[in-house]
């Protein structure tokens, strides 16, 4: 059984960094970014710097900081879309991914086939998807919606829809980016349940979100990202607790300034 | 960190099941390149994905016009016809009328494929940047697409061409054999330039706006308007740097009753192969980067 002890996710020093057109885009910069990869002429802004860490099955790891801390890119990175300019990641199971809202859905697409598209690209056949669909739409509680084009949906549906889809693709690594937001209270207190249900199942689970008291109740440890470093990894308790005092005091440092 | 108190409750957790041996390594692609048979493979795994795509873009803009997939193919026709008029109009010799007409209406016909694919493979990466940015799938699905609907308009061209082609009295030679080989070369050379086209649509924003004069260019460079036999020595060799040239040249041959040029169809081979080849290395090794530049 030794399969089983290796990490879901392991982090080898990984560092990337967000291209940044400065003035414009110019053809020629263009063609020597095509060449000579890596090097753009635009100004490179590092998003993650020299992070490493891994994550047992079964953990959920929760990702705490600032605006800008890096915690989104990482996320991406995990899941497989953005590409790490050093260092290495090893993902050892099915990755769902729950990342911005609704953007991965064709508008003009009804709920029904953005959950089958959707599950298309993530290579499930036909006939498990038309096992979840029915599952998904009523999860989501789209009712006679779900046969609509996404573009009628209010954002409390699509971010329902993106939600139900997730946690029915029956993952075994779970990327989760700030996703629980949104929707009415009675259906934020499902999401709360069916998410509970979800880590207490053996999966393993990145979340990244600002809400502290759903980092808490919700992981199993914590990591603190600051300028793309991580500054505290640990108990989440204890991490949330740093970065509290660390918010605080960064307030403080600002009134102290002005 | 390979925290010791979660190690330990993992025989205490009843739900847990053990996990699918799926492994993803994630490096930067300067590292190491896929193998292409893993990356093909896992292309190929999910193709139902293309066919879905596919099924939905065609499907909207059709849907709502009165002779819906009858666009398709009226297109093409309208397009020759204002091309016999302008033709007719400037030179009226009056010679081989219908050889000319045969070179026209196939032509068109036939371009119409490499079109949709080479303008719609070259968008495909920036149009689906939510995907994109979403999702991880071996991104060369979404030039697949295209090239699976220009297929999808692909046989029902042919078979109106057949028709015309008949009504026209136009000669079926034994040349019509070499046809299956010739429309799988353009394939294959339409699938490689949209990889480029693709790949540069990201890298350089004005792409996508120089796409479509690339496309006339094209047009006007391939032997549609004109029989390539007309052309005079230079402007042949000039002209076969379009790497439609020489298949479109074969193409002609193939509809006027004759066999094709064995030199023009070896360069067709050749320039199948090797953009292909170079589409698919050029393509795989940027598709890690273009989330970062979406």
């Amino acid at each position: 059984m030794a399969a089983t002890t290796l990490p879901a996710i392991e982090v080898e020093h990984l560092s990337t960094s967000y291209r940044v057109h400065v003035k414009g885009s110019s053809v020629l910069g263009g063609f020597s970014d095509l060449f000579k990869r890596g090097q753009a002429t635009d100004r490179l802004v590092p998003a993650v710097r020299d992070v490493s860490f891994s994550v047992p099955q079964g953990t959920v790891l929760g990702i705490i900081g600032r605006n800008g801390a890096g915690k989104s890119t990482l996320l991406r990175c995990l899941a497989g879309i953005l590409e790490p300019e050093q260092g290495r990641i090893v993902m050892r199971g099915r990755i769902s991914t729950l990342l911005t809202i609704g953007v991965g859905m064709n508008q003009n697409l009804t709920g029904r086939e953005n959950i089958r598209l959707g599950g298309l690209a993530m290579g499930l056949g036909h006939a498990r998807l038309d096992e979840i669909i029915d599952q998904v739409a009523d999860f989501a509680q789209l009712g006679e919606y779900v046969d609509f084009p996404v573009e009628t949906y209010s954002s409390g549906m699509r971010s329902r829809l993106g939600f139900a889809v997730m946690a029915h693709l029956d993952p075994e690594i779970l990327l989760i980016d700030e996703a629980l937001a949104g929707g009415d209270s009675k259906y934020m207190s499902e999401t709360a349940h069916k998410m509970a249900e979800l880590c207490g199942s053996g999966r393993t689970i990145v979340l990244v979100s600002h809400s502290l008291s759903a980092i808490r109740t919700m992981s199993t440890e914590a990591i603190w990202m600051h300028q793309g470093q991580v500054v505290e990894q640990g108990d989440p308790d204890h991490v949330a607790a740093s970065y509290m005092r660390y918010c605080r005091l960064s307030d403080a440092e600002l009134l102290d300034d002005a | 960190m390979s925290d010791p108190t979660r190690a330990t409750d993992e025989g205490g957790q009843a739900t847990l099941r053990p996990y699918s041996d799926v492994e993803y390594v994630f490096e930067p692609h300067s590292a190491s390149l896929p193998s292409v048979r893993a990356y093909l493979q896992d292309a190929w795994d999910r193709r139902h994905f293309v066919v879905a795509m596919a099924k939905a873009d065609l499907r909207g803009p059709r849907s709502r016009t009165g002779l819906g997939e009858l666009w398709a193919i009226a297109d093409p026709l309208f397009q020759a016809g204002i091309y016999w008029f302008l033709i007719s109009t400037i030179r009226s010799n009056g010679s081989d009328q219908t050889e000319r007409l045969v070179i026209l209406i196939s032509g068109i016909f036939l371009f119409t494929f490499s079109s949709t694919v080479l303008s719609g493979g070259g968008r495909s990466i920036i149009r689906n940047k939510g995907l994109m940015l979403n999702s991880t799938f071996p991104r060369i699905l979404l030039p697949a697409t295209e090239v699976y609907k220009g297929l999808l308009d692909l046989g029902p061209y042919l078979a109106v061409y057949a028709v015309i082609h008949f009504l026209l009295g136009a000669p079926f030679g034994p040349g019509l054999f070499v046809l299956p080989l010739l429309v799988v070369l353009q394939i294959l050379i339409s699938s490689g330039l949209a990889l480029i086209f693709a790949t540069l649509t990201v890298f350089i924003s004005d792409m996508s706006n120089l796409l479509d004069y690339v496309m006339r260019v094209l047009f006007f460079t391939t032997p549609i308007l004109y029989p390539v036999t007309e052309l005079p020595d230079l402007a042949v060799t000039l002209l076969k740097i379009n790497p439609l040239f020489t298949l479109f040249a074969c193409y002609q041959a193939v509809f006027t009753g004759e066999l094709p040029n064995a030199g023009y169809l070896f360069q067709s081979v050749v320039w199948a192969v090797v953009l292909c080849l170079v589409g698919y290395r050029i393509f795989v090794s940027h598709e890690r980067g273009f989330a970062l530049r979406l």
